[in-house]
């Protein structure tokens, strides 16, 4: 059979190459490869071959809604504790998202990101944990100059 | 020539074991007049059942995602003709569609099983060092074979002058990574399709799947997901072979 068959595999697929085989008595049909029956049954869901079009489908960003908080939370606070450990069955929340669940509980829309902030890290305190914000804190300024405006605006 | 190939095309079988089962359906049918032979033939011919091993049941989404299949790689790393098999990219990480890998590892595992219970011959390959003794471990366990080391080019290519005498070629491979340990595609997958042998592979975000047979996107390179697939991959050729005896004794 191997003998028989042709030696190039890039045109069509090796069902094909045995099937002309068949076809052109080549090769008996007693003498057919074990698997001819099976593929001929359960084909492949693509056919295996070399010469074919390259797909035009658009890989898609995976992103959330919460994805924006996520990236203030590094720009805001410094990394502690694990961020994800792929060694261990842990099947727990992480801080960082618990910090980040409590912020989807608690934002409304009348309130500022800041504030928002603040309330999430009051009752982290309250449970006794807390994050610690980096020197140039970004949301710290962003509320001093709010009232400013505000005072600004009314005079 | 001619002759005996229309003779033998219509009802002949290959399969010694399926040509025993016939005459024992017939032999059960004469038996037990209620039931209709067709029927029966229908439900006993194992290429007719969908699931005839239950292999089905193995793969289970939930136990691939928890075994890490669904990571890719970079999406730079990306073969394009990968891109059907994909959920998306997190952080410039490929993801894996799982809900597409399930139904085909499933028909991997079909056609695997079919194989070898009309008594064909296994050959698991990997090249990747982490996981091969692993891989060898279990094709010794279940009676395969398999092919760790480095490909020579001549290995089915030219079987006889480097073996030195006449050998029996596999009749389905199964690649657990269908790349070398330089990152390039597997020689033996392009020597597989030359030498008319189906190819089962696990192949990542960043493989050529075109020329595998039955390729089943998912990650090839976490130790617990590879862990996985040689569980799977054993217990099929088990049921398999648990089904041929079964059913060869049976017959007498």
């Amino acid at each position: 059979m191997t003998m028989a068959g042709s030696r190039v595999h890039r045109h069509g697929t090796i069902y094909k190459r045995v099937e002309g085989l068949i076809k052109s008595e080549a090769l008996q049909w007693k003498d057919r490869p074990l698997w001819f029956d099976i593929w001929k049954k359960f084909p492949p869901q693509v056919e295996p071959k070399e010469d074919r079009p390259v797909p035009n489908v658009h890989v898609r960003k995976i992103l959330y809604p919460e994805d924006m908080v996520r990236a203030k939370m590094q720009e805001v606070y410094e990394v502690t504790g694990t961020v994800k450990n792929l060694r261990t069955k842990w099947k727990g929340k992480s801080k960082n998202q618990l910090f980040v669940e409590e912020y989807v509980r608690l934002q409304k829309p009348g309130l500022s990101v800041a504030e928002v902030f603040r309330q999430v890290e009051q009752e982290f305190r309250a449970r006794g944990q807390q994050f610690i914000r980096k020197p140039k804190n970004v949301l710290h300024n962003a509320e001093e100059t709010e009232p400013q405006n505000e005072e600004s605006k009314k005079s | 020539m001619s002759g005996s190939h229309s003779r033998n095309l219509p009802a002949f079988r290959l399969l010694s074991t399926t040509r025993k089962y016939l005459s024992n359906i017939l032999n059960l049918s004469q038996s037990n007049e209620s039931g209709n032979v067709n029927d029966r033939l229908q439900q006993q011919d194992p290429l007719d059942h969908q699931d005839y091993f239950q292999v089905r049941d193995l793969v289970s989404l939930e136990t691939m995602f928890e075994s890490q299949c669904h990571y890719g790689h970079h999406q730079d790393c990306r073969n394009e003709y990968m891109t059907p098999y994909l959920f998306g990219t997190r952080c410039n990480i490929d993801i894996i569609d799982l809900e597409k890998t399930v139904p085909l590892f499933q028909d991997a595992l079909n056609v695997l099983a079919h194989v070898v219970y009309r008594g064909g011959i296994v050959l698991f390959v990997s090249r990747q060092k982490m996981t091969m003794h692993r891989v060898e471990h279990m094709a010794k366990h279940v009676g395969e074979f398999a092919h760790c080391r480095q490909w020579n080019s001549g290995v089915f290519t030219n079987t006889e002058q480097i073996v030195g005498f006449p050998t029996r070629l596999p009749d389905l491979c199964v690649f657990l990574h269908s790349q070398t340990s330089a990152v390039m595609p597997h020689p033996g997958l392009v020597d597989c399709a030359k030498l008319l042998i189906p190819t089962i592979g696990i192949v990542d975000s960043n493989c050529d799947p075109r020329l595998v047979s039955y390729p089943i996107p998912a990650n090839d390179d976490s130790f617990l997901s590879i862990i996985y697939y040689l569980k799977v991959f054993e217990n099929t050729v088990k049921l398999a072979k648990q089904k041929r005896q079964d059913d060869l004794l049976a017959e007498k």
